[in-house]
């Protein structure tokens, strides 16, 4: 097994090749922080999200643009099934249309396991 | 909530740049020093006459304004660095328009210099892991953006590029631009694709150049007896930073909204008034949608504004008459001061080549990393 590229964002999903995401949660008002941040409250409490998404919109990056990208290389805006909004990189160079569903899927690359996204089957 | 207004008049009596270029070996204090020196002949001012300076830069480092100055001579005056990402230069003018309004100064330097530095970002050094390595990269940002408006109101890509051929088309008419080349909707469409629709011109350049506008009170003006009809008044100056947005809600198109309305307000003017906007387009998408989001037009209305040449040199608002950052460049430092700069000498009818005619009211409007927000409108009287 390898290790996970970013264990502070995410872990396994019970079964299959799944990912959840780990957050924050204000008790009193249910309010979620994505990624967990030390800086915050002490009160929020850990939780973790079901890596369910529907696609708002994603582009292909067709120059290396930014450190560690190699393209082509799609990256996409999310809305997590639980509420918040992230970006997030696909697994493919396929463009789905916006408001696919998508989930958050554990993917080999570079000696490690990275959090990808991928339209539901 | 008091503005500018409130306060004593403002007025800029003094411009000079020195052209953004590409990067060079050329020192930061021979571009910085070009620029004050010219603002300082413009003006009809001696450096001893300044009292302050506001020293606006993103990329040199500590004490940039400090070891600049000191080739001008030791006068002991106020000197104070400025850094607020891209809106760095426009927070060193709203600083200069402050300590002359509130009465503290009666001439004051805004002077904005870089060099194309490290680009290092706080927000990279924040010790949060991401999903994603372009999480907070405005070019993915503005490039998603684009994608949800070709969703939402059928944003083509020839309506974005139309952008950069009137900047570009502008910048070639501008002597302090980076760019000086017009470029054809077909040279930017077939130009290389960076990220989404989003082609290398539609994208402005990074670069290093120098702006510098001085502003004095009227007290100043009247002892120094200067040229009151080349003086143009700053009505308002607002500052703010990215505001909580209801879901679905775009925060960076919700502080241009919020912050042009309030720069308006202060101003004591209505977005019909404008003769002149000069605005952030770092990619082309965002004149669109920032002009939208100002009130230029209804939202989604933008590409039908660029195709009726509403936004032109000569039609009802020049947008960007400068060539905007995708033509003129974006040093960073520079880039707000530049932008009052272009905006003192159309209103003084000076900016042969490019002049919108009859221009009298104009609004300076710049975005930074973070985000926050800065602008100004200034007046001919």
């Amino acid at each position: 097994m390898l290790d996970l590229r970013d264990p502070s964002l995410y872990a396994p999903a019970p079964a299959g090749d799944g990912a959840v995401l780990l957050a924050l949660r204000d008790p009193a008002s249910g309010a979620l922080t994505f990624p967990r941040s030390p800086y915050g409250s002490p009160a929020l409490e850990q939780v973790e999200l079901s890596g369910q998404a529907t696609l708002l919109a994603c582009i292909t990056l067709h120059q290396p643009v930014l450190p560690g990208v190699v393209p082509p290389l799609v990256v996409a805006r999310l809305q997590l099934a639980e509420g918040p909004v992230v970006d997030g990189v696909l697994d493919g160079t396929a463009e789905p249309p916006p408001g696919t569903a998508m989930r958050a899927v554990l993917v080999a690359e570079d000696g490690a396991l990275a959090c990808r996204f991928r339209p539901v089957a | 909530m008091s503005g500018l207004r409130d306060l004593r008049p403002v007025r800029v009596v003094g411009i000079g740049m020195h052209r953004y270029q590409f990067a060079s070996d050329t020192p930061y204090i021979t571009l910085g020093l070009a620029a004050l020196r010219a603002a300082l002949e413009d003006a009809g001012l001696g450096w001893p006459d300044i009292q302050a300076a506001m020293i606006g830069t993103a990329g040199l480092g500590m004490a940039a304004g400090r070891v600049m100055l000191r080739h001008m001579g030791d006068t002991g005056i106020e000197v104070m660095q400025v850094e607020n990402a891209s809106a760095s230069g426009s927070s060193a003018f709203r600083m200069a328009c402050l300590l002359v309004g509130s009465g503290q100064r009666d001439i004051v330097l805004a002077l904005g210099v870089d060099k194309h530095g490290t680009s290092q970002r706080a927000v990279d050094k924040d010790g949060l892991a991401r999903l994603s390595p372009s999480d907070h990269s405005p070019l993915v940002e503005f490039a998603l953006l684009a994608r949800m408006w070709r969703d939402r109101h059928g944003l083509r890509p020839e309506d974005m590029a139309r952008v950069a051929v009137k900047n570009h088309g502008n910048a070639a008419r501008n002597p302090f631009a980076q760019f000086r080349k017009p470029r054809t909707l077909e040279q930017v469409l077939a130009s290389a694709p960076v990220a989404g629709d989003l082609t290398a011109l539609q994208c402005c350049p990074r670069g290093e150049g120098a702006a510098a506008v001085i502003v004095a009170s009227e007290a100043a003006m009247a002892r120094l007896r200067l040229d009151r009809r080349r003086a143009i008044r700053v009505l308002s100056s607002t500052a703010s930073s990215e505001p909580a947005v209801p879901p679905g809600a775009f925060p960076m198109l919700e502080i241009v909204r919020q912050s042009g309305l309030e720069t308006l307000r202060q101003a004591g003017i209505g977005v019909e008034a404008l003769d002149i906007v000069e605005l952030h387009d770092a990619f082309s998408i965002e004149e669109i949608v920032y002009a939208e989001a100002l009130g230029l037009c209804p939202v989604g209305e933008g590409a039908a504004r660029l195709r009726d040449g509403a936004w032109e040199i000569g039609g009802r608002c020049a947008v960007n008459p400068s060539g905007g950052l995708i033509g003129m460049g974006h040093p960073i430092g520079p880039t707000g001061i530049g932008q009052v700069a272009e905006i003192v000498r159309q209103l003084r009818g000076e900016a042969t080549g490019r002049q919108q005619p009859g221009a009298r009211t104009a609004l300076a409007h710049m975005i930074g990393l973070g985000a926050v927000a800065v602008g100004h409108v200034l007046q001919r009287e």
